[in-house]
Order: C-alpha cells, then structure tokens, then sequence
C-alpha cells in the first residue's frame, strides 16, 4: 500500500503535547509552504510557553542564513536523528534529501547508512554505543560525525529497535538477529567519563578527519556535561530535552527522568559563555520544538541550531498514534519493513520541503519583528525575553527577567489514562512497558496530581555512564531492621483494606518476587513478608511509638522529639494532610542532622502513588521502602476481567522491580539501597513552588 | 554546594623497606605520560614521609594568611610559622606548622566550615607526614611552582585534572584531597556523591568543596575513625563490607589512596564495573599505581604489571609491601627488543601513525620499539585505504589500537590498553601480553588473539555478516562480561593456568558462541540472581502447587542454569519474569567440541599457536563450556 496523503487525526485520548492544534498548524503550513505565525499561545504548563519575546512586531522579514560546520544553511535547522529501521527506510531518504533541497542539515541516527541516504551532502552520520552500520566508509559519508550518547526521550536508555521491526533488511545493515529487540547498551562501552569521551572524539577525528558533534539527553549536569563536551575538542553538542519523540523507550525513562531542553540550553550556553568556551562552539537544540517561535527562544537562550524531529514527522502525515514501537504506524513512517505499506516519497518531500519554507519564514519575521536583522544576532539575546508564572529559582536558571511566581502544587485529581494504561500493561505482559512518541507526562504537559510529578530524575550523560539495565547486574535489594529483614527492592504493596481476592494474589506475589506487605492481620506462609500491626509479622507497627516496632504517623511536627527518646524501628509515613514527599524529605533530614538516620528505617504510604516513578523520587528523598496501594491492581485490571489475579498480581510487581532497575541504571547507580536513598542530588524539579522545594531540598533543573 | 564531577590521571608510588626514596622529579616525569588524560585545569602531589614530627604541617589556599591564623587561633590552636609559598591572582597559598594536638583536627574541620561559607580560603593539606601540593595548570606547571623536583618521599600520588567543569582557575578543586595523613587522588565520578555527603553530614561534617573525590578522603578518615581497620574501610569503599549506608562508592571510580597510621600505606580501589583503568605495579624498589601502564614503564622496564579485578582493591605498606594484590599478579615481562627498528619513545601518535602510514604505502613492514603507551595507533590506515599493512610494536601499547581496522595485522609484543580494535571489519590483531578492558567491541571479521589475559568486556557486541565471521581467542583468562550482547562470531577461552574467570558471561547475548575450556560454574554466566529471592520464589512456587514443596531444600542449592529445566513450564514462565533480562539467558553446555567445531576451529588454533608461538592444539582434547544464545 502507498500513503500518499495524508490520513485524518483521530481523537486524542489524554492530554497531549502534539495537540491537535499542534498538528494542525504542521500540516497547514506543509501544505502551504507560506508562514502562518500565531503568538498567541494558550495556557500551557511548559516553561517554554512561559517565556516570550517583551516586544515583537509584525512586520518585515529579517535574514536566517547562518554558518554552520562551513556550509552556508539557509536557517539554523537540523533534522533528526531519527535511525534507518525507527523509520521504515523511505522517510529516511525524504529527510536527506529535503535537508540538501532546503539546505539545512539531517542527522541520520544510528541504524546504518543506505545508499539512497549516504548520496546527500548535508548529512551528519551517528557512532552510537552499538555501533550499528559503522564502517570508515560511512563515518566518512556525511559532514559530520555525531556521537550520540543519550537522547531526551530516554536518557540513560540505549537506543532500542522492538524485535516486530527487526526484518530482514534491518537485521542485514545492524548485522543481529532476526525478530530480537535491538536494544543498544546504555553507555558506550569506551565512554565512561569525560577523559574516555575526549578520546573517541580525538580518535575519530585522527581516523575520518570530519567535525564530531556530542550528543546528549538533557540531565542534571549538562552545563558540567556541555562544558566538559567542549574542553574535549567536539565542535558542539546536541542536547536533546525530555519530551522529544523516540521509537521505542521504556515509559517509565521516558516520563520521569530528563529536564525541559529549554533549561538545559540557558544553563548550557551560561556555563560555556562563563569559561570563555562559547565561541566557534556550536548548541543544537532539540525536543518539543514545535513552531518557528519556539525555535527562536531557543535560540535567544543560547541555542545555534534547532533539532526538528517529531514536527518533521508530523508534516509528513505523522497523525501521533503512538505505534512507532509496534511496527504498525497507519501513516508508514514508522512501520515494520516487510514492503506491506510504504509513504509515497514525492508526497513526503513536498510536505517537508513546504515545512521547512513556511516554517523559515516565520522565523524571519520573528528575527526582523524583534528588531534584529539578522538570526545570528538572536543567540543569547535573554534580554529580549520575559518570563512568567515561573519561580525565582527556573527564573534564574532561564537568566530572563519576570515577576517570580509560585504554583499550586497540585493541579488536578483525574487519574490520567497513561497511568492507567501503564499499570494495565505492566499486569498483562509483566515486562517494563514499551511507548513511542514523546512523554506528556506531567509538570509541563498533563497537570501535576501530587509534588513527585514534579522532581525528575538523573540520567548519566558522559561525567558518569549509565548502567545498562538489561545486561548488567543492578542492585536493588534494601535491608530493614538494622539488616536483619531484606527484600529485593524499595517498594512494598499497602494492603490494608483490600479486598480478599486481590489481597490473596498480591500478597503472594510479593513473596515470589521478595518484597514487603503492609497489613493489619498477617496470613500464614506471609509472615516474613509482613509489616504488620499484629504480633507474627517480620516487622511490626504501632500508630503509637514503641520499642522496637515501626511508629505510623500522618504528621511528623508532633512526632520528632519523641523518636530520639524511644528505641522505635523506624517510622511509617501515612499520607493525611500533609503530603508524603514534605514529611519523608523533613524526617530524613531531622534524623541527619541528629545522627542518627542509621538507626530509623522510613517507609511511606500514601492512596495517591502509582507506579515506580513516585517511588524512587520517594527514596531520593529519604524513604527505605515505598508502599503503593493496592489499588494499583485495580486501575491494572480496569473494566477487565478479574481472571488470573495471581498471575497479573506477579506481573505487576515484577515488572515495576524492573523498572526500578531502568531508573537506577539510567542514573548510572549499581545499589540503590546505598546510593539513591535520601540522594537528593540524583532529582532536580520543574518549576516546583519555591516553598516545597526548599523542604524537599531539591534543586531546579539547570541549576548546580 | 557546588559539585565538581571530574576525569583524569592518576599515579602513586611506594618505596619499599630496604628502597632509597623517591624524588619528585620521578613522580612528574611517570604522571606527564598521561597528560592526555588531565587538562590545564589542574594538577597536584601529595608526598608522605615516614617520620612523625610533633609539627602538623597545613597547607591553606587563602586570601590572606591571617584569616587562617585568626580562625584557628580562636579555637585554641598554637601556630608556630607561617610561610607563604606563591600567590594566585587574589589568593595565595601559604604554610603552617602548628603545635600536634589532639584538638587540631577538629579546630580545622571547624576553621574550614567558617572560611569556606565566609569565602576566606580552605585548608587543603593537614597532616605530620603529609604534604599535598597543588594548582592551577599541568603537573609539569604544578611541580615548578611548588619545586617538588628535589624532594624526596617514601610514597606520592600524583595527578592531572579533567574537570567536568571548572571555576577551575581556582585551585580548590585540584586533587590530592587531603583527610589527617590522608590523600586521595581519584579518577571517576561518583553516582552514590549525594549519598555519601548526606552520610558524612550526618556525622558532623558541615563543609564540602564540593567534589566526590575529597568525599573519598572524608569517607576513609570517617570509617577509620569509627574503628575500622585499613582494610576494613577500604572494602567498605569499595562495597564489600556493609557498614552504614552511604559509606559505599557507586558509580565509576579509581581511586589510590595514601594514608599514614601504625604504617605507610598506598591502596588502589576500582569500582565493580571496572569503569575506570587501574594498573599496579612492583618491581625490586617499588610499588605503583597507575591509570596506565606507560606510567610505571617510565620508571620501570622490570616491573610486572597487573589490574585490580572489578571492584577489587591492593593495599601496600612501607613495612610489609603489597598485602593485598587485587589480583594474583603475572610474572614479570621478558621481551627481546630488537634493535634495527624505529624508537616511538618520544613521538606523539600523529607522528607514529604517519611513519605507519608512509611506509605500509611503500609495501613495508613496520616494526617499532620502545612504545610508552600511544593511542589510536594504525587507526588512520582504513581512511587511507591501506589494507595489508603488517605493524610490529614492542612495547606497551595505549587505547584505541587499530580501530576500525580493515584488513591490516599488528603483532604487539607488550600490554595492550582499553578499546583495541573497536568495529574491526577484517585484518588480524595478535597480542603477546594481555589486552585491557574492551578489547574487540562489534568486532565484525578477522581475528584478534591475545596470548595472556583480558580486562572487562572483551568480545562484547561481536557479530557476524553474511561469510564474515570474527575469531577472538584468548590463552589466558578474563574478567567481567566477556560477550555481553553478542551478536555473532566465536570467542575461545583456553585459561591455560586455570586461574579464576570473570562474571556475567554472556549477559544479553543474542547470537554467536563463546567456548571456555574447562566447567564454568552456572553463577559465573549471565546475570546472577539473590539467594533470598530464589528461595522465597521458590517457597511462593510451592504454596501454589507449581512446584513440590519437598524440593525446596535441593533446588535452593542450585544454580538458575541448574534449576531452570527442573522447573515445569508453568513454573519456569514466572522465573523468567523475574530472573532473565530481556532476551534471555544464554544456553549453556558443559562438552567435547562435536566435530564440526573442529574442523571449523582447528585451523584459527593452529594460527593461534604459530602466532604467539606457544601449542594450544592439544588442550582443544578437554571439555569446554559452549556458551551460546537463549530463548
């Protein structure tokens, strides 16, 4: 079948960063070719949009040629990286091809060069952790090499081919097996640091001669990681933001670890400009850059080149099913390679080519209405910007002037249907759930249901490799009792008020998989996985303190005194008024600064958390053990049937252990009971009320 | 706080008893081997002599002398001289001797918390057998300013800094980082940093500047001074030991560690995943520590030279020399250098790969001698087209050999660094000495064969395309994860000393075989699971009638490769959730190579034994462990 227009957007489920409106506009202007700038933004959560030029007059256009790696591009664009098997071949060459007719620049990604690709002259190639298709032949192909260490959808994750879309060519060019995921290791194996980086860079250089680019998922160091990319000879950087489009990626990376590229840009180019680093050295950035706009802050907070990915495939009849990791993509851009379904090459290119126009003029006029006459002129030009409803602290990480403001932490009390659709997953297949498409997850697209969808989590880039999650032995096991209970990982099932079928099958997953129970009453055969109020649990609490046993308090302001008088356990943190992340983040760093934290175990309970996301932010924040309701298992199970609760109960509880153990490797940690507990370093937060930040102890993302 | 991830190059040396002391001059010449590693961000020296003096010796970075005599002077410590050694910019960096008493170490934990938040400078060496000196710039700068050339010490550390970002005009963030007669110079960048400043907060230290590797100073003076022995602390570093939470290093590390107590120690740690290069040392005189081997080779052709084993850690003292190796060492090197070739000595790689480069065009042999560790050697050749080169090198060869190699052949008669031949397509690599850590990454044809042992990582991501199959034997043994997702090709492990094998074999492995002679135990392959949970698995099996209940008890005892095919398929579906990563455990085999085997691998052994000139044939008669894809 040939896809040769383009098909029509089907109702969106959820909220969605590519809105329909989003979409609508991509498609107006690759039908057009002719700009179609709107400055209105409706009221979005993402800093970006709350950022915005103090004064921009419609008007005359103003010049967008820049020089970039010695070729003269008609605008600072940059299309890709999107890889030869994540794209179903066709696309690939629309792309290469549309780069050199509109001269701007493709990046190929990793999956090997076709010939129909390797022909175009503005091309950069990738050398990524699996070296798929690298030979000194294609490194020499294009302008430029780019080593892609991370990318914002995954950081921390190695690329990842589901096996449905490894077919025979795929198989051929990346020279693996046929019908196996290609999952790629999560650091390069000859990257461990930034001396390691440094390198590869001076080896690939001394090997091709060509400029190399690093690329790099945005994280909690990028102004140390772009700095130190820099002093390593690289000619730039690409940072990629969380929510930028993949393939494939686990959703738990996807929505919780990586910071806003918008942040990591501003702190990026302050880092560079503070070292005297910044000149002849070149920012690409890329993830959610939507209109010619949002390109143009970018740039005014210290990017070069803006990265389009997820816009190009929109304009070429991408209608954001999210499929691209089943294979089945309707619009074939991103389907299986098996010749069933192909996009008509001439119908893409012109799409694409229209884009591209429509979306250069618009910047034009962007460039000339705030007054400059020329888009070099743009970069670092925050001056020209104001920021609001942002706080002090992201203020100050952007560098734009605005009136800081707080946000209520909480926005919203629906239960998003991602979540829900992670847990059923998660209880179906019993394997970390695989997505497509960038994240909508909250702060900055959905609304924020409580203070962990704000934090996000490190990703390893360069200063430290991830480790692969896959293939290496991560530890997740924590000790309670002084080391005398242990269990495979932080997290625990809350069954109190559980129904008796669902208690009966989570009650022995949790003993197959190794991890902890809350309960009143204990069940016999469950004892060494209980924490219980009766007498034969492995740990036992009280809601009164008492030696021995573990203390459960809703509020901490009553309590702290008496816990360094009394020879309790520890502390169960029962969420009432006040919220779980304040008063484990309060009681982790009380009990630190008397001392004595070694002595306390802290376990948090609270109706509201959902998946391994709100519990790892938990333990960053001080908590040995995480409890999720077991309502969880019925959000999994749904309108669905109530069959195989033993089996689903077991996939649930041990798929969520791995993902604990994608969050920890992506942070490049081997023990997560020593290094992630009460390890604020390894979260930073989005825009979160100063107030709430200031008790969790957690950075702004961009800030050091 | 600010945090100051960084790279680098590290070196430490210990004399031995009966040994004369070592000169500054040593020190700098072994650590500019490695300038490549360190930038003109930073550079430093810690040098301990075995005397205590009843002086201890601070060492402060400080806009005036007086802030710091004032603050310690308030807290009732007796200065005895002030010497103000070099001035940068609005700093300077001054001496103190001051009276050895019990509360001095407190007194500049406190004056360090004031100045620091104050913005007044920091204390950066205290000690009575210590001195750290350290600055802004390469060693070779470091050492003028500070005129370490003729001093002598019993043991140094050295370093050059590679910062992952700087206010690195100021030299705060230079190592050594100093504890009481303690230093550390550390190479890495540790992902447990917040754990362990929340732990060190927790006991009463208020004031960083801001670095893992002065947290690494901290942490070992902490546990010692919580009554751990030398050893003790160092395999809590390490992860070894249990103590308290956050005491433990995670992340990339390799740190060496000086330390004067009941004796003169040097001790080298490594991380579990062997993320950072760590090569020891020893000859008659001497022992050393190294991030690579032309350190020590600059010093020292004799020494025997080793790496500590993934998370492993060698600890050395004046009075009783190494008491731990961190690995059982080799025996030392006896190559014949022969003498018509040319010395690469002194020559930087560009220049080597260029002499490579002319005479493989003008159909020449290539041999060189003398090699002090060079990168990327014959890495241009493929670019230029250049297929049937034939290099010789003696010497210890650095990072990155023939990468992307394509139908060339190098002999190396030496040690070989980290990342040899990454994406070879075809040509042969044949080492007489052993291979570091990444040797053959997405090796995708030809051959590679190393006479000794391997590091971390050989083999992994190997495959195979259409009729190019890839060959990697190896004579001796090998550390973790050799054939991590491998894809293709052959990897053949003859451990001919039967020494111990690496973990993880296998790990993710989607294609290709790996055959290692003699029975590899089922713990040592794949990812390896937790007794704990095996057992409440099993306990939860048995509850719900997957499995007898009675079996419990034998089946705990065995290996996942062992239990697996014992379990029924019901049973085995959830062990699989739980215990195997994505793709499956490996297959694994315990048998006589069938004879097709034979007849395909005959042939690369019998090159395999003329190459590095030793019979490997006969031991292809034992019984190998075929190691090969899963599911």
């Amino acid at each position: 079948m040939i896809i040769d227009r383009y098909i029509d957007i089907p109702k969106q489920k959820g909220v969605e960063f590519w809105d329909i409106q989003r979409i609508s506009y991509i498609r107006r202007l690759s039908s057009t070719g002719k700009g179609n700038l709107t400055l209105e933004r409706t009221s979005s959560l993402r800093v970006l949009d709350r950022v915005n030029f103090k004064l921009i007059k419609k008007g005359r256009g103003s010049n967008t040629a820049r020089k970039i790696l010695g070729k003269e591009l008609s605008a600072p664009i940059y299309l890709g990286d999107m890889s030869f098997g994540a794209l179903s071949g066709v696309p690939n060459m629309v792309i290469a091809e549309a780069a050199d007719r509109t001269n701007t620049l493709a990046g190929t990604g990793e999956g090997g060069l076709n010939p129909a690709v390797s022909k175009h002259s503005n091309i950069l190639v990738q050398w990524a952790s699996a070296r798929f298709g690298v030979s000194i032949e294609t490194l020499t192909k294009g302008i430029g090499i780019v080593i892609k260490i991370g990318q914002g959808a995954k950081p921390g994750i190695g690329g990842h081919l589901p096996g449905s879309k490894v077919t025979e060519p795929i198989s051929l060019t990346r020279r693996i097996p046929k019908g196996l995921d290609a999952i790629s290791p999560a650091p390069h194996h000859d990257i461990y640091s930034i001396e390691d980086l440094g390198q590869r860079i001076e080896s690939l250089k001394e090997a091709t001669g060509k400029p190399v680019l690093v690329k790099v998922a945005a994280t909690n160091y990028i102004p140390y990681v772009v700095s130190g990319i820099a002093r390593m000879g690289a000619d730039g950087v690409i940072i990629d933001g969380h929510g930028a489009g993949t393939g494939a990626t686990p959703v738990i990376v996807r929505d919780n670890v990586g910071i806003p590229v918008e942040m990591a840009v501003a702190a990026a180019d302050r880092a560079l400009r503070r070292e005297g680093r910044r000149d002849g050295f070149l920012i690409v950035a890329g993830g959610r850059v939507g209109d010619a706009l949002d390109a143009a802050k970018l740039m005014a907070l210290g990017a070069d080149i803006v990265n389009l990915g997820t816009s190009v495939l929109i304009a070429m009849g991408c209608v954001m099913v999210h499929k691209c990791h089943i294979g089945s993509c309707p619009t074939a851009l991103t389907n299986k390679i098996d010749g069933s379904r192909e996009i008509d090459f001439n119908f893409a290119l012109g799409k694409i080519n229209n884009f591209i126009r429509g979306f250069i003029e618009e910047l034009s006029e962007i460039v000339g209405g705030v007054g400059l006459s020329s888009i070099d002129q743009l970069v670092g030009r925050r001056d020209l910007l104001k920021g609001s409803s942002l706080t002090r602290d992201t203020l100050n990480v952007l560098g734009v002037e605005g009136i800081p403001e707080d946000s209520d932490p909480v926005m919203r009390n629906w239960e998003s249907s991602d979540v829900i659709s992670h847990l059923h997953e998660l209880a179906s297949k019993g394997v970390p759930t695989i997505v497509s498409m960038g994240s909508n997850a909250p702060p900055d697209v959905q609304p924020p249901r409580r203070i962990t969808d704000w934090l996000r989590i490190d990703g390893a880039q360069v200063t430290r490799p991830s480790i692969d999650p896959y293939r290496e032995q991560i530890d997740t096991r924590i000790k309670l009792l002084g080391g005398t209970l242990e269990f495979s990982a932080p997290m625990g099932i809350d069954l109190r008020g559980s129904p008796r079928a669902i208690r009966e099958a989570m009650e022995w997953a949790a003993l197959a998989t190794n991890i902890p129970v809350l309960v009143e009453d204990v069940n016999p055969g469950y004892e060494e996985i209980s924490i219980s109020s009766e007498v034969n649990g492995a740990g036992l609490w009280e809601r009164s303190p008492r030696e021995g046993k573990y203390w459960m308090i809703n509020n901490i302001s009553k309590g702290l005194e008496i816990v360094e008088n009394n020879r309790i356990a520890g502390l169960i943190l029962e969420e009432f008024e006040e919220p779980v992340e304040v008063m484990t983040s309060e009681l982790d760093t009380y009990l630190k600064r008397l001392g004595v934290r070694d002595r306390y175990d802290i376990m948090v309970t609270a109706e509201s958390l959902r998946d391994v996301g709100d519990v790892m932010k938990l333990v960053g924040l001080g908590a040995e053990v995480v409890f999720l309701p077991w309502k969880i298992m019925e959000l999994a199970l749904g309108d669905g049937g109530r069959t195989n609760l033993f089996e689903k109960s077991f996939n649930l509880i041990a798929a969520s252990k791995r993902e604990i153990s994608l969050l920890a490797g992506a942070a490049g940690v081997y023990n997560v009971y020593n290094s992630i507990i009460g390890n604020r370093e390894l979260l930073r937060n989005i825009n979160l009320n100063s107030e709430i930040s200031r008790r969790l102890r957690v950075k702004v993302a961009g800030s050091l | 706080m600010i945090y100051q991830p960084s790279g680098c190059g590290v070196f430490g040396i210990l004399r031995k008893k009966e040994s004369r002391r070592i000169t500054g001059k040593e020190v700098l010449r072994a650590i500019n081997r490695v300038k490549h590693r360190g930038s003109e961000l930073g550079a430093g020296f810690a040098v301990f002599s075995a005397e205590r003096s009843d002086r201890v010796r601070l060492r402060a970075f400080t806009r005036s002398p007086d802030l710091v005599t004032d603050r310690l002077s308030a807290m009732g410590v007796k200065i005895d001289e002030v010497i103000i050694n070099r001035n940068f910019g609005e700093l300077c960096d001054c001496s103190l001797s001051v009276i050895d008493e019990p509360s001095v170490r407190r007194a500049v934990r406190r004056a360090n918390e004031i100045m620091w938040e104050e913005g007044e400078g920091r204390i950066y060496s205290i000690g009575r057998s210590l001195q750290v000196l350290k600055g802004v710039g390469y060693p070779e700068k470091v050492a003028n300013e500070t005129q370490i050339g003729e001093t002598e010490g019993d043991l140094w550390l050295a370093h050059t800094r590679q910062p992952t970002n700087s206010p690195g005009y100021y030299p705060f963030w230079s190592h050594p980082f100093s504890g009481f007669d303690v230093a550390v110079v550390h190479n890495g960048d540790v992902s447990s940093f917040g754990a362990n400043v929340e732990f060190l907060k927790s006991r009463g230290v208020r004031s960083f500047v801001g670095t893992d590797s002065e947290v690494i100073a901290m942490l070992f003076e902490e546990l010692l001074e919580e009554g751990l022995s030398v050893e003790e602390a160092t395999q809590t570093l390490v992860g070894e030991r249990e103590f308290v939470r956050g005491t433990s290093l995670d992340g990339p590390f390799t740190a060496v560690l000086g330390y004067y107590g009941d004796d003169l120690y040097l001790i080298v740690i490594a991380d579990k995943a062997k993320f950072r290069p760590a090569v020891i040392g020893e000859d008659e005189n001497f022992i050393y520590a190294a991030s690579e081997e032309s350190e020590i080779r600059e010093l020292s052709d004799e020494a025997r030279v080793w790496t500590l084993k993934p998370g492993g850690y060698m600890i050395a003292s004046l009075k009783r020399g190494i008491i731990r190796y961190g690995r059982e060492p080799p025996l030392p090197p006896s190559m014949k250098t022969p003498s018509n070739a040319i010395d690469i000595r002194n020559l930087d790689y560009r220049t080597i790969n260029e002499i490579i480069a002319k005479l493989a065009k003008e159909g020449r042999e290539v041999t060189l001698i003398n090699a002090m560790g060079p990168r990327f050697l014959g890495i241009t050749l493929p670019r230029l087209g250049i297929r049937n080169a034939k290099v010789t090198v003696y010497g210890t060869v650095g990072n990155c050999l023939a990468n992307l190699n394509n139908g060339n052949t190098f002999y190396i008669y030496g040690n070989v660094g980290d990342d040899a031949a990454d994406t070879m397509h075809s040509g042969r690599i044949v080492i007489i000495g052993d291979a570091r850590d990444v040797l053959g990454q997405a090796l995708q044809g030809g051959e590679i064969f190393v006479k000794g042992n391997v590091g971390n990582r050989a083999a992994i991501q190997m495959r195979e395309y259409k009729d190019s199959r890839p060959y990697l034997v190896i004579g001796g043994t090998f550390d973790d994860y050799l054939g991590e997702y491998m894809a293709g090709g052959v990897a053949i492990i003859f451990n001919k000393e039967d020494r111990e094998l690496g973990n993880h074999i296998g790990s993710g492995m989607v294609g290709g075989r790996i055959f290692v002679r003699g029975y590899v135990k089922g713990d040592h392959i794949g990812l390896g699971i937790n007794k704990v949970e095996l057992i409440r698995f099993l306990k939860a099996l048995g509850m719900r009638g997957l499995i007898d209940p009675q079996k419990i008890d034998e089946m705990k005892e065995l290996s996942y490769f062992e239990l697996k095919p014992l379990l029924p398929p019901s049973a085995r579906e959830f062990a699989e959730k739980i215990f195997e990563d994505k793709v499956g455990a490996p297959t694994v085999e315990y048998r006589h190579l069938t004879q097709t085997e034979r007849e395909e691998i005959v042939p690369i052994i019998s090159y395999f034994s003329s190459a590095t000139g030793e019979e490997f044939i006969p031991l292809m008669e034992d019984k190998f462990t075929v190691i090969s894809r899963g599911k």
